[in-house]
């Protein structure tokens, strides 16, 4: 279906596939349980927070009870036990890794009125395009060049952004080829789609699918998005099950913290998640991300705002969701300083994005300074890829590229079941060396490949099981003599 | 448990006959389990997309090896690939790639 057509959806059919998931007739987001349920969890007792953290660190997905118990506690002497059992439950399941990506924003021309936007079409400062075939070829180019695998494409709300020219972009990233260099994976954050045209993008062979729904609380829903389809709520609320039932089986949640209160976000995202597994086989989130609102150009809404989230809730709520769904990965973006980056990283973080640029073609033309009327928020860390890669090495991370998952059918309920059963460890970390001894070896600056060669020593002798070290060292072996992309 | 060439070839006739009815994934599924339980081999199939090879059916609960995946189309959309061939060697191989080639092709002509 093209954007004419979808533009011209008859309201009827729309409302079908809206509707077509729901309990009797309901959304599965009750403001009024999600109000009561927090009131009531109010002053929770220590024995009971630490029951709920010992049954988290079994590696069980927490009920919403549980979940507004953790995000309830008001004894300061127990968040440092929160923040150690969410630690444990992403070395567990995850592991000493965090794979990285970049962003690429094709289109910032959107017929949304979010009032948190730049993109927003009352905004006449913004300056509006959209990026050309050629055009995304050359910023895919700088961003193998850079040493990036794995992108998100981002586009606004538009005819111009139909599914035509987001299949046709997609396609022309997977084509691009410099040297070594070559994007692996291509996640999309798009407008929610109808069926049909979630099959088309599954037929280009994309990673993830993410559609955040920005707030939960219906109320403030309304208010923050007065006109334009963005409008419709339930439409948003299930494009992720509309996807999943094309057959996009990598789906992504999150919320814009700062529209509402943090904590009922936080239940919102939790019941996302348990309504995509009970209506999808068991299979949730691929991941959840939680952006803060941040300063944007011509938006009337302004971080500061009455729902502010505070340094230290923000840490509190990414510890509380890594306990809540230990198999979903947690999404820390370059909106936050490099600071906070690191702090939450240590509390459950599994993914972030490095060198982002957000202009619309501002990885090819390099420019330096953020430039407000072209982005549709402003980052708080904009360090290259070599300096975060560094970073994170220095805290004991590898940086992951992998991609080898969604290559060889570890997806959906497979992955959930490998990752359910302690699994990805076996594979998915010595992916993570041999793509990080990939980037070392091709983009690398001589301070971080030497921090990072170390690093990777250190983790085959720690943390690979002893029957695989050989092959790894053999791969290793293989990619300092030229052979890429191999995996297990 | 079926083993040796008696076993193969049993399994490679059911495969041949392209699975009961027109639902492919129930025949891969079934590919799949009797693969494991009479030959000990691990293998999964997926839907070829581009890039992607998103997961359809097979082995899923055993932990993996992971030390050498063989990843084969079989046709131009879906693939298998193979985590441990278990007791299969050389030539059932072949012919047990070709006999999932068939199955992929019988299933889709019934539509």
């Amino acid at each position: 279906m093209n954007a004419l057509s979808q533009a011209l959806m008859p309201s009827f059919f729309k409302e079908q596939e809206a509707r077509r998931y729901m309990d009797s007739d309901r959304d599965f987001i009750d403001d009024g349980w999600i109000e009561h349920l927090l009131e009531q969890s109010r002053h929770p007792d220590r024995s009971r927070i630490r029951e709920i953290l010992a049954r988290a660190l079994s590696l069980v997905r927490l009920e919403p009870a549980e979940t507004a118990a953790l995000l309830q506690i008001d004894d300061a002497d127990l968040w440092p036990e929160v923040f150690e059992t969410a630690r444990e439950i992403k070395n567990k399941v995850y592991g000493p890794r965090i794979v990285t990506f970049a962003p690429l924003y094709c289109s910032n021309l959107c017929t949304n009125s979010c009032l948190y936007c730049g993109f927003r079409r009352e905004n006449g400062s913004a300056s509006r395009r959209r990026l050309s075939i050629d055009e995304v070829r050359r910023e895919t180019e700088a961003l193998v060049q850079q040493g990036h695998k794995r992108l998100v494409v981002v586009y606004g709300e538009h005819p111009t952004s139909s599914i035509d020219y987001q299949c046709e972009t997609i396609e022309a990233i997977y084509k691009t080829r410099v040297g070594h260099g070559e994007i692996r994976r291509v996640n999309v954050n798009a407008a929610p789609l109808s069926i049909s045209d979630y099959r088309r993008l599954k037929e280009v062979g994309i990673g993830t699918f993410q559609v955040f729904q920005e707030t939960y609380h219906h109320e403030t829903y309304r208010k923050v998005h007065p006109r334009g389809k963005k409008a419709d709520y339930d439409w948003r609320l299930y494009a992720l099950h509309r996807a999943q039932e094309a057959g996009i089986d990598d789906v992504a949640i999150g919320a814009l913290f700062g529209l509402y209160d943090w904590r009922f976000e936080v239940i919102g995202l939790l019941l996302h998640a348990i309504d995509l597994e009970r209506k999808f086989g068991g299979v949730g989130p691929h991941t959840i991300s939680f952006p803060r609102l941040e300063p944007a150009a011509g938006a009337p809404i302004q971080p500061g705002a009455a729902h502010a989230v505070s340094d230290e809730d923000f840490k509190r709520l990414v510890a509380v969701l890594r306990c809540s769904v230990p198999y979903t990965g947690l999404i820390i973006t370059a909106r936050e300083p490099a600071e906070i980056r690191r702090d939450v990283i240590n509390v459950g973080c599994t993914q972030t994005d490095a060198s982002s640029r957000i202009g619309i073609g501002a990885y090819a033309e390099d420019y330096g300074e953020q430039q407000s009327r072209r982005q549709q928020f402003m980052l708080g860390d904009t360090r290259d890829l070599d300096e975060v890669v560094r970073d994170l090495a220095e805290m004991g991370y590898l940086t992951s590229f992998c991609t080898a998952g969604y290559r060889c059918g570890r997806t959906g309920v497979h992955f959930m079941s490998l990752a359910r059963s302690g699994n990805v460890h076996r594979f998915c970390i010595p992916n993570a060396i041999l793509t990080f001894k990939e980037y070392l070896v091709d983009f690398a600056s001589d301070e971080t490949r030497a921090v990072g060669e170390k690093l990777i020593e250190k983790h085959i002798r720690e943390t690979v099981l002893q029957p695989l070290r050989p092959h790894v060292r053999k791969r290793l072996a293989e990619i300092e003599n030229g052979k890429r992309d191999i995996w297990f | 448990m079926e083993s040796g060439i008696s076993g193969f070839d049993a399994w490679s006739r059911e495969l041949g006959r392209g699975g009961a009815g027109r639902d492919l994934r129930a025949a891969l599924e079934r590919a799949a389990a009797r693969a494991a339980r009479d030959f000990g081999a691990r293998m999964w199939f997926a839907e070829i997309l581009g890039r992607r090879w998103s997961y359809i059916a097979g082995s899923m609960e055993r932990a993996p090896a992971a030390v050498a995946l063989e990843r084969r189309a079989l046709s131009e959309r879906i693939g298998v690939v193979v985590e441990d061939w278990g007791r299969l060697a050389g030539e059932q191989r072949a012919r047990a790639l070709e006999r999932l080639a068939g199955l992929c092709a019988a299933c889709a002509e019934r539509g």
